[in-house]
């Protein structure tokens, strides 16, 4: 919900807004391959996407994102521009996330990939975009792969956070297929190898909800 | 006859009438106090739009 002032304004003036629930107006989210909530796309009357924004942001980053938008400011055609003036692997990564979104996985791929080729394959911004490989695997529902991709994750970058969080989205992918005795014990091992992270209180309470979960309607 | 047919074609023209003045759907947009307006259904948003004017589609769940 809106309730800022200066977003009604906007909304009544300026854009049109149109809330979707995805799960219930199946053909709209699919048209647009909206699969990370909140997803927001800016669309021009004749339904043709100009860009998205998916996540959280602040009401006055939200609303000039779109402004931005509707000038051709962030828009995946700009930063494609920006890319050819040389290597910027920050930029390679925001543009392998904006094809991700979309669910254009080779192209999403190929930036991911210019990503780790341009630089130390085993820095952060490697570790992002190995992450984010994995992350699309997942979002498929490839849970092979991407158990697979973040199993590697968790070896190659061991002592950072990206190791850290390759391990609960193992625990979240097998949830996700169903296999609760892994989902459990890897939360467990989570909890027991990184009780400092934030993420713990996260970890406790998907495992209460497993250990309560009858197994003929695990999810 | 020639009465009888008129009395018809009258007739049909009439219903066809009918038919085509129903009221439009209700549109799915949503206002109260305090909070943008907003519309539920995007072909309803896209068919409000001006030629010129963008629509924000905001996608969510219940998780």
């Amino acid at each position: 919900m809106f309730i800022n002032d200066t977003a009604i304004e906007f909304f009544t003036n300026n854009m049109i807004l149109a809330k979707i629930h995805a799960e219930q107006d199946t053909a709209t989210s699919n048209r647009y391959h909206a699969k990370a909530f909140p997803t927001s796309i800016l669309v021009r009357k004749n339904g043709e996407e100009v860009d998205r924004l998916v996540g959280f942001a602040p009401t006055q980053e939200y609303l000039k994102t779109f402004v931005d938008y509707t000038n051709g400011i962030g828009t995946l055609g700009d930063l494609l521009g920006k890319a050819e003036a040389g290597v910027d692997r920050q930029l390679y990564l925001q543009i392998a996330d904006k094809y991700k979104y979309r669910g254009q996985g080779p192209d999403a791929n190929a930036w991911y990939t210019k990503v780790i080729e341009n630089g130390d394959p085993l820095d952060s911004l490697s570790g992002e975009a190995r992450m984010a490989f994995a992350d699309f695997y997942r979002r498929d529902k490839d849970y092979a792969r991407a158990l697979e991709e973040y199993q590697k994750i968790e070896k190659e970058f061991i002592k950072t956070y990206h190791s850290r969080d390759a391990v609960i989205m193992q625990a979240i992918v097998y949830r996700n297929q169903a296999d609760t005795a892994q989902a459990i014990s890897t939360f467990e091992r989570y909890i027991a190898q990184f009780p400092e992270s934030e993420d713990v209180e996260y970890a406790q309470s998907q495992i209460a909800k497993l250990k309560n979960l009858p197994e003929a309607t695990a999810e | 006859m020639r009465m009888k047919i008129i009395f018809v074609a009258l007739t049909v023209m009439l219903m066809i009438a009918a038919c085509s003045s129903e009221k439009p759907q209700p549109l799915s947009l949503v206002t109260s106090a305090g909070v943008a307006p907003y519309y539920t259904n995007l072909t309803d948003a896209l068919q409000v739009a001006r030629a010129d004017q963008y629509v924000v589609v905001d996608f969510y769940t219940d998780w």
